[in-house]
């Protein structure tokens, strides 16, 4: 091996900068996409457990479609494929006159996917709740919304902490893929750094250890809110 | 005394001297593995090994019946040939290791891969990891645009959308002249030839900056209507492709550059450009022509 290790590459300018710009830009794909996730992924959850038949199909429809696809090549079809069959005018402004477009359709493609991962965990949160707890809603007289808004969601909420946990994670690292369609995230970042420098492995190495410290601060983080919200004596402490 | 000691240092220099040469006298100039690392790996596993691209049409590709073959695979297989004879091995094999822009430049490093046959720019900055190979195709950046779309010169882009490839020569030039000369060009960055091409035919950009010879063969081949593309703009960088080998071994630098320099000579990377490139009506730079004439070292 003639590899010529030069660990200060990571901190001289401009390279220093290129990190910095893309773990920004990974917070933000990962950010934004999360809360798309967790809105939708609710909306979606909840539908797969009402009463109503055509809700369930809804939800049930959406979940397979957006599972069973490979999220890198989701995030093409939104990319190159939607804007051509949409009408020129609405394909041409997301191509052309939308800020950022490469960002937004990175940040919505892992927003949508990850909805379709979330809804399947609020569908199971909602039914560990028991039937029991939805009868008895019902029978002190509370409407299928309230009983959702009071009893239902609020312990399924907590049910689900822990596997929410994995899908953030998942968030932040499948966020590197959004630098198959151009945004220079930190993994595009450090490839860009290989390619100026040739220090690769001085580039990845550091990604890496971003990467790993995030995750920890997410995990850490989610721990923080199960322990403040959890109810004693209604759930085992995660 | 003294002079006894001297005369024993003197007699036992002189051996040293005479058992170092002895190796070199015993297999003589230019064959066997020598002191070189490289030849003695590939004698060992009695397979030498070649990084090759992808989708590099027509300089280092699969095709259809997933042969690797191009230009640039021609031309190492010449070298190929060299190390066989020096070797004396005739039955030695090839190792084919796909390989990008990203992975390249370790692999040689590491000594993973013996030749890189694809299409790298000798640049000073890479001299740091890698030994090159003379220069056997001269290119530089020029811009791929849609036929008719009235853009000349990369200064006729200012304000508007153009895709590089990430982490390119191209994308480092250009990201310079735009700084440079504030045209205030927003960069949109591409994987690949093909995905570059892609963002210029679904004008999600106005021009593609990429290598020229490249991006003329694209548009020659694969546009998806003939025609539709063209390559413009005078050339905004110099860029040399090389073959790249491990660093640090002078011996097999050496081969290397003597396999070239007859191949230029012999007029056969001539030839062999014709070969992949006459096909596409893509005719012999002048410049290359004279890079290979000057690049003809004699004996």
């Amino acid at each position: 091996m003639t590899y010529r290790w030069n660990w200060s590459v990571l901190v001289t300018e401009p390279y220093l900068g290129w990190l910095l710009s893309g773990l920004t830009w990974t917070l933000l794909v990962a950010g934004t996409a999360w809360i798309v996730a967790l809105l939708i992924g609710t909306g979606v959850g909840i539908l797969r457990t009402l009463p109503s038949r055509t809700a369930r199909a809804l939800g049930t429809v959406y979940v397979e479609i957006f599972r069973n696809i490979p999220l890198l090549l989701q995030l093409f079809l939104w990319y190159f494929v939607i804007p051509e069959l949409l009408p020129a005018e609405i394909g041409r402004w997301i191509k052309r006159d939308l800020p950022m477009p490469e960002f937004w359709t990175a940040a919505l493609g892992l927003g949508l996917f990850t909805a379709a991962r979330i809804a399947e965990q609020v569908r199971a949160g909602i039914e560990a709740v028991g039937r029991g707890q939805a009868m008895a809603a019902a029978a002190s007289g509370l409407s299928t919304a309230q009983a959702y808004r009071h009893v239902l969601l609020p312990i399924a909420a907590r049910n689900v902490l822990p596997p929410l946990t994995s899908e953030f994670l998942n968030i932040v690292k499948n966020s590197s893929l959004a630098l198959t369609i151009g945004v220079l995230e930190l993994t595009g970042q450090s490839r860009q750094i290989e390619s100026n420098t040739f220090q690769g492995i001085e580039a990845f190495t550091a990604a890496t250890l971003i990467y790993v410290l995030l995750t920890m601060l997410v995990i850490a983080a989610m721990r923080t809110v199960e322990r403040a919200t959890a109810i004693p004596g209604i759930l085992a402490r995660a | 005394m003294s002079k006894f000691v001297q005369g024993l240092a003197a007699t036992s220099l002189l051996g040293a001297l005479v058992l170092a040469i002895s190796p070199s006298l015993a297999q003589g100039a230019g064959s066997g593995t020598g002191t070189s690392p490289i030849l003695q790996r590939i004698a060992e596993r009695n397979a030498l090994t070649i990084g090759h691209r992808e989708a590099s049409v027509p300089y280092s590709y699969i095709d259809r019946e997933q042969k690797v073959e191009g230009y640039s695979v021609d031309l190492c297989l010449k070298v190929v040939e060299a190390v066989k004879e020096r070797l004396g091995k005739p039955g030695l094999q090839i190792n084919y290791v796909p390989i990008n822009t990203t992975n390249r430049i370790p692999l040689v490093a590491n000594g993973t891969i013996d030749l890189e046959c694809g299409t790298t720019t000798n640049t000073l900055a890479r001299h740091e990891q890698v030994a090159f190979s003379p220069i056997f195709y001269i290119t530089g950046t020029q811009l791929l645009v849609k036929t008719g779309s009235g853009f000349k010169e990369v200064e006729d882009l200012a304000g508007k959308r153009v895709a590089v490839l990430q982490g390119s020569s191209n994308e480092q030039s250009l990201r310079a002249l735009n700084d440079g000369k504030k045209l205030n060009i927003s960069l949109v960055y591409a994987k690949d030839l093909g995905e570059g091409a892609l963002l210029v035919e679904t004008d999600r950009v106005d021009a593609f900056a990429a290598d020229g010879g490249q991006i003329k063969v694209y548009a020659a081949t694969r546009a998806q209507r003939k025609g539709s593309l063209s390559v413009v703009g005078r050339l905004l960088t110099y860029d040399p492709y090389s073959v790249m080998i491990q660093r640090g071994d002078p011996e097999f630098a050496q081969l290397v550059s003597r396999v070239f320099a007859e191949t230029f000579r012999a007029g056969e990377a001539e030839q062999l450009y014709a070969k992949w490139f006459g096909p596409l009506g893509i005719e012999i730079d002048p410049i290359l022509k004279a890079a290979f004439e000057i690049q003809a070292l004699p004996r």
